[in-house]
């Protein structure tokens, strides 16, 4: 409750009394005939209970004085005197002036009694609420400013909360001295404490807790009440920042630990991917006769393949390094297909059966993060299929505005590790004699991923291979 | 008639000598150079007819050799480990006639060689046809031919299809071909151009769904293929 209206809530409280104290006057002066005094002295007892539950003790027990004189004046013979002519009318009087102070002694009381309990239940609500909004910040920064703003609401003063005394922004040596002092000695100082109250404000810190927080106050210093809501409110945001730094970590542990997973998995591959090649370039080197050439074309096809796992890792980094959305535009895929056929070495070139349904529609992506991803879906296909056996890339319809590309192999299947095979850069169960591709698959993953395009990896119905198909959404229509 | 001369620029001498012994392998003369100084000084000595131009050069940027070489009416390719898209279409739009990326295959840039030189040639004596596929365009009519029968194209696709013929065996960018058929203002609408190319394939490529004439590299351009 702010000064300003406790304020206006005891002029409330004057006025009121005021205004019955009139009223009982002239009810009285006109009422006497008819009711009788004993009945009308009562009236009086209104003012003073008004004035002592709206403005205080004292207001009351003058309240009961005024009264008690008005009685006199008005009711007692001699009517319009401060005169008493009969001794037992001096008992009555007694007795009434006796009851309005009582009166105005439980009026106080019960008034105090509501007060406390507005107070408990306003200091109560300032609690929960902080602590529910507190459980909603997501960083430290956020729960310190939240939980200040709140300590500044329930003591009426602004306070700013820290967890070192340089956050604060102290300008002069004074308050810095009581910031460090409180802070120290986990206790208060400042304007309006014991220590060093040269300060312009007044600081306190928090007690309990292995997080010391300290609280500037801005203005007057707060009551011991005050006080030990803002300790209480400091507990709770102490409690709350470790509970942060809890969940933070915990959220670190689990990334660090899945991307140590992933690095390991990614080198795995790597490793199998450049060796393979390599030892199979030397062996061919070696054993190179010059007589004989047949075998240059093998070290073609290894250098092809190292060239190609090597565009697939630029690819990665280049997608980790990109602080950008990839950008997206309509295209055609005829052309992808064609492009991505035509980047293929003349063996694996004339194993692909084309298949796009007429009328396909354009779709929305990254042209040349397509390519890549068809490029290595075919390449997976000729890998994992028999020499010679077709590799069928199909278009067709989603029936939603969109397209689906499929790579269609005749190879041996994909055995129960089908989420493994993109998740983990990991190759198949069923692939460990071919040249590995696990770069490849990764790429497809991580690209359909940035994209927002659907990756699946299913059998043929006719049990004869493995399909890869990817969802690529249609173009959005003006 | 004589050969054709080559300036070959590249700083790794292993590639240059490899670029010498291709280009020299596909009959045409050759000239190198290993960095951007020389380079210049070699071409404005011997005004050679085209030139293969690596971006990474030890004194300066090579995409500064393309613009200037395609200011001399040379046939510029670049042969650049380079393969960010951004970066070939600058030199695209520089005036490169090609753009190849090492590792490259020496019968394809040889092949690229040659439509490029023999596009030079074409720009030269402002030829009045060309033949790609079974298809024959007469600009000067405006006429389009394939085996014999006369094919119609709405004006756009003409004109799409006039550009890529005028630029045959090279590739021009999505924005050249949309800033000269559709207007600077439709730079960036793709998806004409996607479906003006869909059109001319339907009645110009013998199997649409595989186009052998008018062929994409993907985020890049289109090119029209010529044997």
């Amino acid at each position: 409750m702010s000064g300003p209206d406790v304020r206006s809530d005891a002029s409330r409280g004057w006025l009121l009394a005021a205004a019955l104290m009139v009223a009982g006057f002239t009810a009285m002066g006109l009422a006497i005939p008819a009711f009788g005094t004993a009945n009308l002295a009562l009236l009086f007892l209104l003012p003073v209970v008004a004035a002592a539950s709206g403005v205080g003790r004292r207001a009351g027990i003058a309240f009961a004085l005024v009264a008690g004189t008005a009685f006199n004046f008005v009711a007692l013979e001699p009517r319009l005197t401060f005169q008493i002519n009969h001794a037992s009318d001096l008992v009555t009087l007694a007795v009434y002036a006796l009851v309005a102070l009582l009166t105005a002694s439980v009026a106080v009381r019960l008034a105090e009694a509501g007060e406390a309990a507005r107070a408990e239940a306003r200091t109560s609500a300032a609690l929960s609420g902080l602590a529910q909004r507190l459980l909603t910040q997501g960083s430290r920064a956020a729960v310190l400013a939240v939980a200040g703003k709140a300590m500044g609401e329930a003591i009426n003063t602004p306070c700013t909360l820290a967890e070192r005394v340089e956050d604060l922004q102290i300008a002069n040596t004074a308050d810095d001295a009581a910031a460090r002092w409180a802070l120290a000695h986990r206790d208060s100082a400042g304007k309006g404490s014991p220590t060093l109250t040269t300060a312009s404000a007044f600081y306190a810190a928090s007690r309990a807790g292995h997080r010391s927080l300290l609280v500037k106050v801005s203005g007057d210093a707060p009551d011991d009440k005050a006080l030990a809501l803002l300790r209480t409110m400091m507990d709770d945001t102490a409690d709350t920042l470790d509970r942060l730094d809890l969940t933070h970590r915990e959220a670190e542990d689990r990334q660090r630990a899945a991307a140590n997973a992933m690095r390991d998995a990614l080198f795995a591959s790597i490793g199998h991917d450049l060796r393979t090649p390599l030892a199979s370039l030397r062996a061919g080197i070696e054993t190179l006769d010059v007589a004989d050439l047949s075998k240059l074309e093998h070290v073609r096809g290894d250098a092809l393949r190292l060239e190609q796992t090597l565009v697939n890792l630029l690819e990665l980094a280049r997608l980790q390094l990109a602080t950008e959305p990839p950008a997206v535009e309509a295209i055609d895929l005829t052309d992808t297909i064609a492009a991505a056929v035509d980047a293929m070495p003349a063996p694996v070139r004339s194993r692909i059966q084309i298949d796009i349904a007429p009328g396909t529609p354009l779709v929305a992506s990254n042209a040349v993060m397509l390519h890549h991803i068809t490029m290595n879906l075919i390449d997976n296909a000729a890998k994992y299929s028999p020499q010679d056996s077709a590799i069928g890339v199909c278009v067709a319809d989603n029936g939603l505005g969109g397209a689906i590309l499929s790579v269609v192999d005749s190879g041996p299947g994909i055995g129960d590790d089908a989420q493994d095979l993109f998740g983990l850069f990991r190759r198949g169960k069923n692939a460990d004699s071919a040249p590995g591709s696990g770069v490849g698959l990764a790429v497809v993953d991580a690209f359909a991923r940035a994209l927002g395009h659907g990756v699946t990896v299913s059998n043929r119905a006719d049990g004869r291979g493995s399909v890869f198909a990817v969802t690529i959404p249609g173009v959005p229509r003006a | 008639m004589i050969t054709a001369q080559i300036l070959i620029v590249d700083d790794e001498p292993q590639i240059r000598r490899l670029l010498e012994a291709a280009v020299t392998r596909g009959g045409y003369r050759t000239l190198a150079a290993a960095c951007a100084r020389e380079a210049i000084h070699l071409a404005e000595t011997h005004s050679p007819d085209g030139a293969l131009v690596d971006l990474g050069l030890p004194d300066r940027d090579g995409i500064e050799l393309v613009a200037r070489f395609a200011r001399r009416a040379m046939a510029v390719i670049v042969v650049s480990a380079r393969d960010a898209t951004a970066e070939k279409i600058a030199a695209l739009d520089l005036g490169a006639a090609d753009y190849v990326v090492k590792p490259f295959d020496t019968d394809e840039l040889l092949a690229r060689l040659r439509a490029a030189l023999r596009m030079k040639s074409a720009d030269t004596e402002q030829s009045g046809e060309i033949a790609f596929g079974d298809v024959v365009m007469d600009f000067k009519a405006r006429l389009i031919h394939r085996q014999g029968q006369e094919v119609r194209l709405a004006p756009k696709e003409y004109a799409l299809l006039e550009l890529l013929a005028r630029n045959a065996g090279r590739v021009v960018t999505h924005a050249q071909l949309l800033k000269s058929v559709w207007g600077p203002a439709h730079e960036n609408d793709v998806e004409y151009l996607r479906v003006a190319v869909r059109a001319i394939r339907r009645k110009l490529e013998v199997d649409p769904t595989k186009p052998l004439l008018i062929r994409n590299e993907p985020g890049v351009g289109y090119r029209l293929m010529v044997t």
